[in-house]
């Protein structure tokens, strides 16, 4: 009989499971063949890239997969052939579809969850209306009209037995505008003992678990938060912390500020634009890159960005360029050694090896592959140490052209 | 992180560089104010565009878009982009935030007189109220005032609220980094102007290579 496992792993992943799907683990006792495994990645990857793209600004992939990922190793077991899944049109935002009582009551008869992926497919057409209709449970058009959105069900502690507990299975639907690979129908949630089990407050204690475990993950980023308890306090600090973020920005901003009358601004624009060059391997006008940068988490919009500037850009660059000549000669240099002698420390020298990697390089050409890696320093180590000095104004070119 | 630094850093770095050419270049500026509006101006622009697409980050720059003297700048930076994403952006944020803000307003004073009246005539003349209400007052409050610190926090409730303050965090967290590290790199270069001369690149080198040593 399949099974939830406890609680306790559940809450002592919550941390994990908004950003990387670990609900696999969740089912030891399902017998799930290789197929499920299979499916249940290939769900994952499908998600992923769904919900990136999934309606307006409401959804980010932040939220939209891990929900996914919660939902998916939890229907693979539990597609149940004598109910039709519920599956809801909507949002991907997830909301607990509670059904009736007498849903639940009928679910509660089946000995076993049929675990036939095809079963899956074909259960996930079905609409939650339509189920609902087919049960003719009275109270059902209560619940349909006007459809909540979709919540995630969460998992409740088992207690061990899964008898006399009420079982109420929850409809989603996952994804309206994939190409009809529709599959992740609904979840199965487990009513705690002694509690009620209807639909509101089923969806309102779904409601309060999500809001606890984006509560738990806040604690978690925000330093000295996870000894509080109480949700007011802890708002708090976050609020602080927020605050305190966005006055380092303006603190910071003010002392880069104050720095440039001494580097000339140009120079300081110039030197990051070489380490630029080779950092992020765009050239701004070129889209094809920009996409194969932004093709996971950002649009190609944004790459685009800087076509129409090159004209300003160019002008900037061109009446400045004694200047930048010697102020990149020097910083070239002085960034080509620091790299050799940084080379064993560790964070702080992420950064500066991407710019030493580009402002000692900076005729190397654009063309040349470069992995999105940034920190693969050590491939770029066979430049020519002269060079920088040698041919400026091809530089210069070449740093009008990349920007 | 579901945001790669890597992706972040290059990001970045272009959209910061980009913005403060372009406001260089539009409006050169005098005052350290000015510059440090500027640079502010596109270290929030980059963080945006590293991030990719959120509904924060949306909420973002229609924000800085709405305030005059940005917009030259951000014409600059978006380029085609710009008319688009204001026409898009502007008007349902606004709307939603003057009506919000009327419910909101309307529907607190109601709750907080009618509590009043309610426990005043059954108590007397003190106002009792539970702690559960207590605690209730306390959270609303300060969801209210987290929903003005991130931007676009003022349409959104409960889970995506605080789903969307998360990721302003990460995100806030990444922009100060970089700017803490860039902050460096121009100390460091800064020092180094001052004692490298430009000749022959052997001299230059070990002028270097001393001034690394005793930096290290």
């Amino acid at each position: 009989m399949w099974k939830w496992s406890s609680d306790g792993m559940y809450s002592s992943s919550s941390a994990n499971h908004i950003f990387c799907s670990s609900e696999f683990r969740f089912h030891p006792s399902v017998p799930s063949s290789h197929a499920h495994s299979q499916q249940k990645h290939n769900h994952k990857h499908k998600h992923k890239q769904v919900t990136v793209r999934t309606h307006s600004f409401l959804s980010s992939p932040l939220l939209s997969s891990p929900m996914e990922d919660e939902i998916q190793p939890l229907l693979n077991p539990t597609t149940a052939s004598a109910s039709p899944s519920v599956a809801t049109s909507g949002a991907s935002f997830t909301a607990l579809l509670g059904l009736p009582p007498n849903r639940a009551v009928e679910l509660l008869h089946e000995p076993t969850f049929p675990s036939d992926p095809a079963l899956v497919d074909r259960a996930a057409r079905f609409s939650v209306f339509a189920a609902a209709a087919a049960a003719s449970s009275a109270p059902s058009p209560e619940v349909s009209p006007p459809p909540p959105p979709p919540e995630t069900a969460k998992k409740r502690k088992d207690g061990g037995s899964s008898n006399g507990k009420a079982k109420v299975k929850k409809g989603k639907h996952a994804e309206e505008d994939t190409d009809g690979e529709n599959k992740l129908p609904y979840v199965h949630v487990r009513a705690r003992r002694g509690q009620a089990t209807d639909s509101h407050s089923l969806a309102e204690r779904a409601r309060r678990e999500k809001i606890n475990a984006r509560m738990k993950l806040l604690q978690e980023l925000v330093p000295g938060c996870s000894k509080i308890s109480g949700t007011a306090l802890v708002l708090d600090e976050i609020i602080n912390h927020v605050q305190y973020l966005q006055r380092q920005v303006e603190y910071l901003s003010m002392r880069l500020a104050a720095v440039n009358p001494r580097i000339d601004f140009s120079g300081l624009d110039t030197f990051l634009s070489a380490t630029t060059m080779e950092c992020g391997r765009l050239t701004i006008g070129n889209a094809k890159v920009g996409t194969e940068l932004d093709q996971q988490q950002q649009q190609p919009v944004w790459s685009e960005v800087g076509v129409s500037d090159s004209d300003q850009m160019n002008s900037t660059i061109n009446s400045k360029r004694p200047q930048i000549q010697l102020q990149q000669n020097q910083l070239q240099q002085f960034w080509h050694v620091d790299f050799l002698n940084t080379q064993n420390h560790l964070q702080p020298s992420v950064w500066e090896r991407d710019t030493v990697m580009g402002s000692t390089a900076p005729h190397v050409q654009r063309e040349e592959q470069h992995s999105l890696v940034g920190p693969g320093a050590v491939p770029l180590l066979a430049f020519d140490r002269v060079n920088p000095v040698a041919p400026p104004i091809q530089s210069n070119q070449q740093l009008k052209m990349e920007l | 992180m579901h945001v790669t630094k890597e992706f972040k850093k290059k990001t970045f770095l272009k959209q910061f560089l980009l913005g403060l050419h372009v406001s260089n270049s539009i409006s050169n500026p005098i005052s350290i104010q000015q510059r440090k509006n500027s640079i502010k101006l596109s270290a929030d622009l980059a963080m945006a565009f590293a991030r990719g697409r959120t509904h924060w980050t949306h909420a973002l720059i229609t924000k800085l878009g709405q305030k005059e003297e940005n917009k030259s700048t951000l014409k600059g930076i978006l380029g085609r982009r710009y008319e688009i994403l204001m026409a898009r952006y502007s008007c349902p944020l606004l709307y939603q935030k003057v009506q919000r803000r009327k419910k909101s307003v309307r529907s607190y004073r109601f709750s907080y007189n009618a509590q009043k009246r309610r426990s005043s005539a059954l108590k007397g003349s003190c106002v009792r109220v539970s702690p559960s209400v207590v605690a209730r007052n306390l959270e609303n409050r300060r969801t209210k005032v987290l929903k003005r610190l991130v931007p676009g926090g003022e349409l959104l409730n409960g889970s995506a609220l605080l789903s969307e303050a998360l990721d302003y965090v990460i995100s806030l967290k990444a922009q100060v980094d970089m700017m803490k590290s860039l902050w460096r790199a121009t100390q460091v270069s800064s020092s180094s102007n001052v004692e490298l001369v430009p000749s022959a690149p052997l001299q230059k080198k070990d002028a270097s290579c001393t001034i690394a040593n005793s930096e290290e």
